[in-house]
């Protein structure tokens, strides 16, 4: 058994990106038992044989569908494997899946509690590094301070609340024009307002 | 799917579609990714000029909420309206029109 199973397929750029963030919020387990699959590691065959062979809590770093989390087309976390995670979370830095898959979490079901996001997530191609800061400082109190995953919603949005003001106010030393930066913002913004919780938020690493 | 966001009218929606058009026509870098979304695709200015052209397009919709999320007020910052988030794009559209510094990567 394992204590927290990381999903990083990096099957394009910009999911390539997002793993990098998975990178660093693994780099903040350092006291649970960790895996990871990145990159071709990660299919549906060796998602399902992690979740068969024990895993309480999921993170995925990738690109998602309101049903599914996606990589190269398949769905490697869906409906049907959701339910074999051994009582935690899943977490999932991706776009949509906050709206339906999320909602399955604690219906009941072996997957207490969902944490993500219920439109697209976006970031700027040439300061990616604001949002994966509000990322993996929103997450870190699960990992740090043993908060409940309710916390780490709040201070995910509070980051991203962090990263507008920092887009509008430093976009210049981004390398923005005014009008790049008032996107950055936007998509900053539009982040924060579709962080989505379901579950029981209560739920802890 | 779309999530509550304020509701934008006609005539915000013409607004958003025209500074768009305008901003992408001028912009340096206006076939260049210039947002990178987690369900794989990129938009470059153009791609979202263009999207907000077609207002029930998946991403065209998009674009209008996240437009319509830069107008919910909260206690982070003093509430802007979108005519103010608009004059960001109108102001470098000026700029680069008339021949501006392009501060681009």
């Amino acid at each position: 058994m394992i204590d927290i199973l990381f999903v990083r397929p990096a099957d394009d750029s910009a999911a390539i990106q997002v793993a990098v963030w998975g990178q660093a919020v693994r780099q903040m387990a350092g006291g649970f038992k960790t895996d990871d699959l990145s990159g071709p590691q990660a299919t549906r065959k060796s998602v399902d044989g992690k979740l068969a062979a024990g895993a309480r809590h999921l993170f995925w770093f990738g690109h998602g569908t309101t049903t599914d989390l996606i990589a190269n087309g398949q769905a490697l976390v869906d409906g049907k494997n959701i339910n074999h995670l051994s009582g935690g979370m899943l977490v999932a830095i991706a776009c949509y899946a906050g709206d339906v898959l999320g909602q399955q979490a604690g219906v009941p079901s072996r997957c207490e509690a969902f944490l993500g996001f219920d439109d697209e997530l976006g970031f700027p191609a040439a300061a990616p590094l604001p949002m994966m800061l509000a990322v993996t400082r929103g997450l870190s109190c699960l990992f740090h301070k043993s908060h409940r995953i309710g916390c780490a919603a709040d201070q995910l949005r509070k980051q991203f609340d962090v990263v507008r003001l920092d887009y509008k106010n430093n976009g210049v030393a981004y390398g923005l024009s005014a009008s790049d930066a008032r996107t950055a913002w936007l998509f900053a913004k539009s982040n924060r307002y579709s962080v989505r919780t379901h579950g029981d938020l209560s739920t802890v690493l | 799917m779309p999530r509550d966001v304020p509701f934008l009218n006609a005539d915000e929606r013409t607004q958003i579609a025209e500074t768009l058009r305008a901003w992408a026509a001028s912009h340096p870098r206006a076939e260049s990714p210039l947002i990178q979304l987690a369900d794989g695709s990129e938009l470059s200015p153009l791609d979202m000029a263009r999207a907000v052209q077609e207002p029930d397009s998946p991403r065209g919709a998009f674009l209008y909420r996240v437009f319509a999320a830069g107008t919910i007020e909260d206690e982070v910052e003093r509430p802007e309206t979108l005519e103010e988030i608009l004059a960001d794009y109108r102001k470098d559209t000026e700029t680069w029109e008339g021949g501006g510094p392009a501060r681009m990567r």
